[in-house]
């Protein structure tokens, strides 16, 4: 045990204090108790997490202080945790909770949240989410505001943009793939982990471990997150927590490639 | 009287650490005194963020000095990631001295340019004293915790490296002198090895 292991990371859909999973972004269907299914990762000795409320920033709500820290007393994992945030004040009360990083997405766009952020938590603890849809001409751009609005700006650009903003690492989700279980943009991901220095997490698309052991092991992401592999099982989408075992997670990199970059 | 108690010096991520021990039912405390370090059974002294203003920012709380008091008292203290690091004598990463309870240095990561910083993520360790109370339990092969640093700790004398990890070479990823100890990894992020490494600290 000398390398980093991989990181493969659960990402967690709430909103109004309910466990969701959408598709494409959209369709969201009910799950159960966000506290449970945090409880339950935790008991399966989960290495990482990230929470996100997909209606805070289109429902204009500041985030959920007290689910926040319902989620930090019963997760002793790094837990990253999303929706809603647009200040440097709200950052510093989710990373008093106990958080250890947050995922700003909508906010990213002003131009002046992730540097303030950065400089006053260290890069670090600031993860930007980059969004993507193809639009039919196969063009990529990142949209904002779970997905409702597009800037029209193409991925790696915008990752670039971020890195120098003082993000210290990027979530970039395919929107068209989300809940799709077909496996991950590989193309995608290939190219905006290629653009920057910073880790990327890559999401949107897993199915199966098979999945993920291809994007870990043909493009420089540093992670890979799912959302529905985790949460839902069989084909009818039935709600069911799981996570490999340690051992498993240790196999999906290949020995050759080395340390994950 | 509560079992630990920890340094509030406005730095550092004492809630998840207060968390975790409520998890293993040991009371804590937050130390924001002098009288309340001084009156501690053991002790934490967290750590984030830049080594210059947690050093900076532990003088201005006015508690360095009963912390260097209570590591002379011979009852236990752990530092916590950069906490660890203000243990030794200073880092690359800052100017102002750190508390030199323990002959080590906290150097840059060697730069090939290859190497992502900070190393952050869950890692191994190879346990060089493993006889240590703060190792019971945890010698095993899968036993692991979370990192997130961009400087490391490199000890002048292997006696008081408990600890070692491997990431662009090796280096302390915990140290120890006597009654003062560091880990460089996060126990209170590193689930059931992070629960067991506190719980042997609170039975310390």
């Amino acid at each position: 045990m000398s390398s980093l292991r991989p990181r493969l990371i659960p990402c967690l859909q709430v909103a109004d204090g309910e466990l969701l999973k959408t598709r494409r972004f959209k369709d969201p269907v009910y799950l159960g108790d966000p506290i449970n299914a945090v409880k339950i990762f935790n008991d399966l000795d989960c290495d990482e997490l990230i929470v996100v409320d997909i209606r805070a920033t289109l429902e204009g709500r500041t985030p959920d202080y007290a689910l926040i820290e319902e989620f930090a007393s019963e997760a002793f994992m790094p837990l990253t945790y999303g929706g809603g945030i647009d200040s440097v004040e709200q950052i510093r009360r989710i990373l008093g909770i106990g958080i250890e990083k947050v995922v700003v997405g909508t906010a990213a766009t002003d131009g002046k949240l992730i540097a303030a952020a950065a400089h006053t938590f260290g890069s670090q603890s600031i993860v930007v989410s980059v969004d993507v849809r193809k639009t039919i001409f196969g063009r990529r751009e990142v949209w904002i505001r779970s997905g409702t609005r597009n800037t029209g700006i193409e991925p790696c650009a915008y990752a670039l943009q971020m890195q120098e903003q003082g993000a210290g690492e990027l979530f970039v989700q395919s929107i068209d793939l989300e809940g799709a279980r077909c496996g991950y943009d590989l193309a995608l991901m290939n190219d905006v982990s290629k653009a920057v220095r910073i880790p990327v997490i890559g999401c949107g698309g897993a199915g199966t471990l098979d999945d993920v052991r291809r994007l870990m092991n043909s493009s420089r992401v540093a992670a890979a997150a799912a959302g529905t592999m985790f949460v839902m099982h069989g084909k009818h989408g039935a709600p069911l927590i799981s996570y490999p075992r340690a051992a498993e997670i240790a196999s999906l990199l290949d020995p050759r490639k080395g340390l994950p970059r | 009287m509560a079992e630990v108690s920890i340094v509030n010096y406005n730095i550092g991520n004492a809630g998840s650490i207060c968390n975790m021990f409520r998890k293993l039912q040991v009371t804590t405390e937050l130390a924001s005194t002098p009288a309340s370090v001084l009156g501690a059974k053991r002790l934490i002294l967290p750590g984030i963020g830049a080594f210059d203003a947690c050093v900076k920012a532990l003088s201005d709380s006015g508690l360095r000095g009963s912390v260097l008091e209570f590591a002379a008292s011979k009852r236990p203290i752990l530092g916590i990631c950069v906490g660890m690091q203000m243990l030794t004598f200073g880092s690359e990463e800052g100017d102002l001295p750190g508390l030199g309870l323990i002959r080590a240095h906290t150097r840059r990561f060697p730069d090939d340019g290859e190497l992502r910083i900070p190393h952050m993520g869950w890692n191994g360790v190879r346990w060089q004293i493993p006889e240590h109370a703060l190792a019971a339990g945890l010698t095993t092969d899968d036993s692991r915790f979370y990192f997130v640093h961009s400087f490391r700790v490199v000890c002048e004398s292997p006696s008081n490296s408990l600890a070692a990890c491997t990431y662009g070479g090796e280096f302390s990823a915990g140290i120890v002198s006597a009654n003062v100890a560091g880990v460089q990894f996060h126990p209170e992020k590193s689930h059931r090895f992070g629960l067991k490494l506190l719980g042997n600290f609170a039975t310390s």
